[in-house]
């Protein structure tokens, strides 16, 4: 929530929501951890800040499990175990009799990380989540998630193992570029007739690079241009050094996730690089 | 009576959130005794703090001046694959608890604060085992962690901060302690070409024989000599303290200990000096005080705090 809308009642309703979920497990804690004001305001900070991720992460695993639900009920290829049979109301491969699916998600987790080629769709500038994939990617993912496991599969099942698969879509928090068209895409000469195609594909990596760049938060974007030396991170992040690692492998594998496949990959990513202030040759 | 601003709510929520019995004053005392008398052994699970970093860890052994030990969280809820969650009846928290195996590794003593939880052999041994890549039945009353499958997994975060609260635990600064076969510096070598014997001597109020023993390091410093050494020369008083000679291993190891914990807090808060410079000045009066005293063997360093504790309270001194 932006904060020149925050109002009285929301940061009540948000305290409330904290306390009621929290309150017991808190006190706790800071009884048996805190030693005295300084580090009983730390630890406290912290766990609010802890719970709050939670909260934006079930808020956008709803959203997730509602787009996925969508999708599957609108493509032929998958169907639902109709009643009286085993498995009744699960998601499978349409028309195969096969029995309900039981067990660990490793499995399917690599059996959806091997889907080539996902896209993630153009960013909306009136939505403030990011998409999880396109939809044929949705499909291609829910098709071999549901062939590696050779069962019929309930939502909630099929959702955790799209988290897996997709840990940036719940990563909070994600802001927009207010206007794509003021991201400055290099122009090609346009010489010999090889060079519109290269313009091209620089254009489209441009494109592509500043939607990517969009769905970085500020303080993500901030984060970009450092990424390769741990203790401009720190300096950036005000934090230890454990923890600058943990933010720099999490930006990395969230823009590995959000630049996706594809032969302009380098394009793209040395282009978010630039996009964010940084010098890529240097990353 | 009850702040009007407080929204009823947010009362009637706090009044659920009571203390857990396992945690009142009463039960520590009936766990552990007086904390002057607790000894540190495997199995405890201790606050341990410095400065605002402030974490809980379970003893899987004591080392000298350090314990190894694994940390433990109650919040935020998270784990990994190395870590063994405690079911909340288990533990003195009545809240599932983490005990992340695979960040053991070495505490200082000197951080340690006071001791909130026991827990049985058998999550000491799974502990031990877990932080050396072995893996053992799951005691009862507790599962295995989660796999964190992604470094974007909040639980990643968690267990980053906690190595960044060990390393900061770990560089709580300790006493210089001398070390067989060691030899300080000596004043005389720290300090150079920036010697100024006539100045150390009118500061010091010391005839000439005297101060050279203490620029050879030949005896003890007293706190007020140690400061006003550091006034005088810009060294810090860690540095003038530790060159001049270092303590006794016996005596680091007793005045490190938490029992003296709350006096050095105390003094620091008269003194308005910091912990770490309280309990330097007050181990090296203990020091002086028992070197000029007679007698052989190791001296009783407890003692010798009191004693020293005693006559700065009936004399003039300060920390």
């Amino acid at each position: 929530m932006p904060g020149d809308r925050w109002q009285q009642a929301d940061l009540e309703d948000l305290l409330g929501g904290f306390l009621a979920d929290r309150v017991r497990a808190v006190t706790a804690m800071l009884v048996a951890q805190a030693g005295d004001g300084a580090s009983m305001g730390k630890l406290l900070r912290r766990s609010i800040r802890h719970w709050l991720i939670d909260q934006a992460r079930k808020t956008s695993e709803g959203a997730l499990r509602r787009t996925v639900e969508k999708v599957l009920a609108t493509t032929d290829a998958f169907d639902q175990v109709p009643s009286g049979e085993a498995g009744e109301g699960r998601w499978r491969l349409a028309g195969t009799p096969v029995p309900p699916w039981a067990g660990g998600t490793e499995d399917l987790v690599e059996a959806a990380r091997a889907v080539p080629y996902v896209r993630i769709p153009q960013w909306s500038s009136t939505s403030r989540r990011p998409p999880v994939a396109d939809r044929a990617s949705i499909v291609a993912v829910a098709h071999a998630v549901l062939e590696a496991a050779a069962g019929s599969m309930e939502t909630a099942q099929l959702v955790a193992v799209f988290l897996a698969r997709f840990p940036a879509v719940v990563d909070p928090p994600v802001t927009l570029l207010q206007d794509h068209q003021n991201v400055a895409v290099r122009a090609a000469e346009l010489t010999p007739e090889e060079q519109v195609i290269a313009a091209d594909d620089e254009l489209a990596a441009g494109v592509r690079a500043a939607e990517v760049t969009g769905m970085l938060s500020p303080a993500e974007r901030r984060l970009v241009p450092h990424l390769a030396d741990i203790s401009s991170v720190q300096e950036v992040l005000g934090c230890g050094r454990s923890q600058a690692y943990q933010h720099a492998r999490r930006l990395k594998d969230k823009l590995a996730q959000l630049v996706g496949e594809g032969e302009d990959v380098r394009a793209v990513g040395l282009e978010v690089i630039r996009l964010c202030g940084g010098a890529p040759g240097t990353q | 009576m009850s702040d009007p601003r407080i929204p009823q709510r947010f009362l009637d929520l706090a009044e659920q959130a009571r203390a857990p019995r396992g945690l009142s004053d009463q039960a520590l005392r009936d766990r552990f005794g007086v904390l002057a008398d607790v000894e540190i052994q495997a199995g405890q699970v201790w606050q341990a703090r410095w400065e605002d970093v402030s974490v809980l860890v379970l003893i899987v052994a004591v080392e000298g001046r350090d314990v190894l030990a694994a940390p433990v969280t109650i919040d935020p809820p998270a784990d990994d694959a190395h870590s063994l969650v405690l079911e909340g009846p288990s533990t003195a928290f009545g809240i599932d608890t983490t005990v992340w195996a695979g960040l053991t590794g070495t505490v200082p003593i000197r951080v340690l604060e006071r001791p909130v939880d026991l827990c049985g052999d058998e999550v000491v041994q799974w502990t031990r085992s877990a932080s050396e890549g072995r893996s053992g039945d799951v005691p009862a009353g507790a599962r295995r962690g989660h796999v964190i499958s992604s470094e974007l997994d909040p639980a990643a975060l968690v267990r980053a901060e906690l190595a960044d609260d060990l390393e900061a635990l770990r560089q709580a600064p300790g006493l210089p302690a001398a070390a067989p076969g060691e030899q300080s510096r000596g004043l005389a070598s720290l300090l150079g070409r920036e010697l100024d014997l006539a100045s150390l001597c009118s500061a010091l109020h010391l005839a000439q024989p005297e101060v050279m023993k203490i620029l050879r390091g030949k005896v003890p410093l007293t706190a007020g000599q140690i400061e006003t050494i550091a006034q005088l020369t810009g060294l810090t008083a860690e540095r003038v303290a530790a060159s001049v000679r270092p303590l006794p291993l016996g005596l680091v190891v007793r005045m490190e200990h938490p029992r003296w914990r709350p006096t050095w807090q105390e003094r620091a808060r008269t003194y308005r000096v910091s912990e770490a410079r309280a309990r330097l000045a007050g181990s090296y009066g203990t020091y002086s005080l028992a070197a000029r005293q007679t007698g052989g063997g190791e001296p009783d360093w407890d003692e010798r705090l009191r004693q020293f504790l005693r006559d700065e309270d009936t004399g003039p001194g300060g920390a």
